[in-house]
């Protein structure tokens, strides 16, 4: 090898100065490659999150809503929004959550890198998101769009109210009863609706035969309870979540009784199928459409789906609230699905106007409709619709289910606690311990109190005066 | 060693570093070249990978509770919160249950599979395509399917045991002690392809000659896979097998998509763990300890996968 020439057989580059050589442009490569991978990693790291931004120099308002199962009723709300954006001079986008536990885990994520959308209805209720400090004072709008609707519902009222103020929406009343196979269990001799928590197990026990694929009851025994089967029973054996003083109160003997009560449906009584530790949120109403189930407990999501698609078991359903127990009950258990505006959006106005469009009467009376049974309304203003008073079914539920209703949070209100155990469902743990891992319920139920106390504790340092 | 060979040891050496130093400019500039050529990806690496991997580590050592500004430190309280977690415990048995189940019958159906693929016979190309099918499908697609196979109402498995009389119906992923079998069927199906791919590759290395030579020695079929097969392979195989252990050790979504590591915890894993504590039990630093716990298994799996590669390259 001589002194000019390159141990890897290539030419110097002091051979000809003015040619572009391999090694040059492999040095330049290497550079631009690295600009190209540090710029936008770098950049990202500046950024400041996603709301408010700006599009095309005009405001943007993102919304991340929950996916309700009745498509018409979602359409109303992008149309609704898409009119305030238009008469605002603004841009709106919704983003449609499922009903899962991603969901909610995509809210974790949000909250924490502060990269929430303007908008935002969270799986469960927003109080966590209010004790965090993330959700700004909507007290002016509350007041603004229940003028326009007639007045709020008293119960509705206390929902978002904290400290005297309000912190988020509440755009409607999901209340989930009971629906009965009135047919199956007349062959059996039975009346239903059945106004008793006992009968209503004497008489799954007698309408129950898997041999020909039907079960009295069809209840998830796991996270998959979206419908909250379980606070109605809760509430009949006299027992509840929290008492009136938001303390945790699930260590006490009614509420162990009413778990084994509830439990024993699957394991001793075998009148629930076989696959309900497993259940997803939409698993009761698939299983009732199918024909499988003899009762199933939701909201008006399963009257829609039967409405649609099934019109023999839409003829052969009656509806009623959850049985009472020693003169507890009867119960109904309503969700009041919540909408707030995030702290870090720079387009609060506009996120306000958005909500109004929504709750107006053009576009709230169109949802209400569209949702088909499934959402009743929170404004007293709309009640008296046609479609709420001349349909059997809606009439039957505003008069006779409405009334037996309680929050999911009663005895006492939406705390921040009360958020946290709703929106992680915490409770189907507890229900699959027992029914699949042979834990007995009281040791459930004690490693069930134990989380949500953990979790009270972690509010209740920081708010001492919400809890009593 | 004489002085006079010591003397020309000793300028010998010289001369080499004397011919070091003349060089050193030209191996500086090709250093620098080669630290260029690796900025990039170390750049990104370090961006993607090291901070938020150090920032998670410094978290585990604070009382981080999502949304939270305050964050107390609680130096290794969150670790020692572990080892007397029972639930962890748990979790770290179902990982190794999970991963060692799920490696050793894709290795076994991977290597099957190969050794038939190898073979000529009519239809192979298809046969080979078919083979990949599951690997090629996006992870939630098979898992759903599967999910749907294995309802309890209306799946096809229990449709198909019920119809042949073989077994009652059951809730296959309802029950714990069927769920992580099912589990592991479903990873092994979409997995197996992925070791069938590489072993069929590692089999066609092996000259057809070795055979025939071991076959004239007498070799039957199982000698002939124990002397020349799977020597010729096992290197391959050793790779594909730890780099399937590390990506199985990390499975999240197939587990998710399917029990959401129920019922109960029956198939909970480390993985999941991590994702139930900090995003939907709000407790962010305690699940990246349970996350931190996987760091050094995965950092000697990774050792020993960078060991075989190597010395496969030495062997080729």
């Amino acid at each position: 090898m001589t002194m000019n020439e390159q141990p890897d057989g290539a030419e110097s580059p002091q051979a000809d100065p003015k040619r572009y050589t391999r090694r040059q442009a492999l040095r330049w490569s290497a550079g631009t490659l690295g600009a190209l991978a540090a710029g936008p990693t770098l950049l990202a790291g500046c950024g400041n999150g996603s709301s408010g931004k700006k599009s095309g120099g005009r405001k943007h308002v993102s919304m991340w809503l929950m996916k309700y199962y009745v498509p018409e009723a979602n359409t109303v709300i992008e149309k609704a929004a898409q009119e305030a954006a238009d008469k605002g001079g603004f841009t709106v986008d919704i983003q449609w959550l499922p009903f899962e536990n991603s969901s909610y885990a995509k809210w974790s994520a949000a909250v924490q890198a502060n990269q929430m959308p303007d908008i935002g209805m969270p799986v469960g209720y927003p109080a966590q998101y209010w004790a965090m400090g993330k959700v700004v004072d909507v007290s002016d709008l509350f007041d603004e769009i229940g003028k326009d609707g007639g007045g709020w519902f008293d119960y509705v009222k206390d929902d978002p109210t904290i400290n005297g103020k309000q912190w988020w929406i509440p755009l409607f009343n999901e209340t989930a009863f009971g629906f009965y196979r009135k047919d199956v269990f007349a062959a059996k001799g039975i009346t239903a609706p059945i106004g008793d928590l006992d009968q209503l197990l004497h008489a799954a026990q007698q309408v129950t035969d898997p041999a020909k694929k039907m079960y009295g009851l069809g209840l998830a025994m796991s996270h998959g309870d979206w419908a909250h089967n379980l606070p109605p029973v809760l509430w009949a054996f006299g027992a509840s979540l929290q008492d009136k003083d938001g303390r945790i109160v699930s260590d006490s003997p009614e509420f162990v009784d009413a778990i084994t009560w509830y439990t024993d449906l699957y394991l001793k009584y075998k009148v629930t199928p076989p696959g309900a530790p497993s259940w997803t949120p939409a698993s009761n109403n698939q299983e009732y459409a199918a024909g499988t189930i003899a009762f199933a407990a939701n909201t008006g999501s399963i009257l829609g789906t039967i409405r649609k698609d099934k019109p023999d078991i839409l003829k052969n359903t009656v509806l009623g609230p959850w049985g009472q127990r020693g003169g507890n009950g009867p119960f109904a258990v309503t969700n009041l699905p919540g909408v707030f505006i995030t702290k870090t959006s720079k387009a609060q106005d506009e996120a306000k106007a958005v909500i109004k469009s929504i709750m107006s009467p053009t576009y709230y009376k169109q949802f209400l409709v569209a949702a088909q049974s499934n959402f009743l309304p929170v404004l007293k203003g709309y009640l008296d619709l046609p479609f709420f008073t001349q349909d059997a079914l809606n009439s039957q539920i505003v008069k006779e289910i409405l009334p037996a209703a309680r929050t999911r949070w009663w005895p006492y209100k939406a705390t921040p606690t009360f958020s946290e155990v709703d929106s992680q469902v915490l409770w189907g743990k507890m229900l699959q311990r027992i029914t699949t891992q042979h834990w007995s319920p009281k040791q459930a139920v004690d490693e069930f109190t134990k989380a949500a106390k953990d979790i009270n504790d972690k509010y209740r340092q920081l708010y001492p005066n919400l809890y009593g | 060693m004489t002085d006079e060979s010591q003397l020309s040891v000793l300028s010998s050496v010289g001369a080499a570093r004397r011919a070091h130093r003349r060089q050193s400019p030209r191996r500086r500039r090709e250093a620098v070249l080669g630290y260029a050529f690796l900025a990039p990806v170390t750049l990104v690496l370090l961006a993607l990978l090291g901070y938020p991997l150090v920032k998670a580590l410094i978290m585990s050592l604070h009382r981080q509770y999502v949304g939270f500004d305050v964050a107390p430190f609680v130096g290794l309280r969150n670790y020692v919160d572990i080892v007397h977690d029972p639930t962890y415990w748990h979790a770290f048995q179902n990982t190794i249950v999970f991963t060692v189940a799920s490696v050793v019958l894709k290795l076994g159906l991977g290597l099957l599979t190969a050794i038939v693929l190898n073979r000529e016979f009519r239809g192979r190309g298809l046969a080979r395509s078919v083979v990949l099918i599951p690997w090629a499908l996006p992870t939630v697609v098979t898992v759903l399917v599967w999910s749907w196979m294995y309802n309890d109402s209306f799946g096809l498995v229990n449709h198909l045991l019920s119809g042949l009389h073989l077994a009652k119906p059951h809730s296959w992923l309802g029950d714990p002690s069927t769920a992580m079998p099912a589990v592991v069927v479903v990873d092994v199906w979409r997995g197996f392809p992925f070791f069938a791919l590489i072993l069929l590759a590692g089999l066609q290395g092996i000259p057809e000659e070795l055979y025939e030579v071991a076959s004239i020695d007498g070799a039957g079929r199982w000698r002939q896979f124990r002397y020349v097969t799977w020597p010729g392979i096992a290197t391959v195989a050793l790779v594909v097998t730890l780099l399937s252990t590390i990506w199985t050790l990390n499975e999240f979504s197939l587990i998710w998509v399917l029990t959401q590591g129920g019922p109960g915890d029956a198939t909970t894993v480390l993985s999941v763990l991590t994702f139930k504590a900090a995003f939907l039990g709000n407790k962010l630093s305690y699940g990246v300890a349970v996350s931190a716990t996987l760091l050094p298994i995965v950092v000697l799996l990774i050792l020993a996968l960078v060991r075989a590669v190597n010395r496969r390259e030495a062997t080729t």
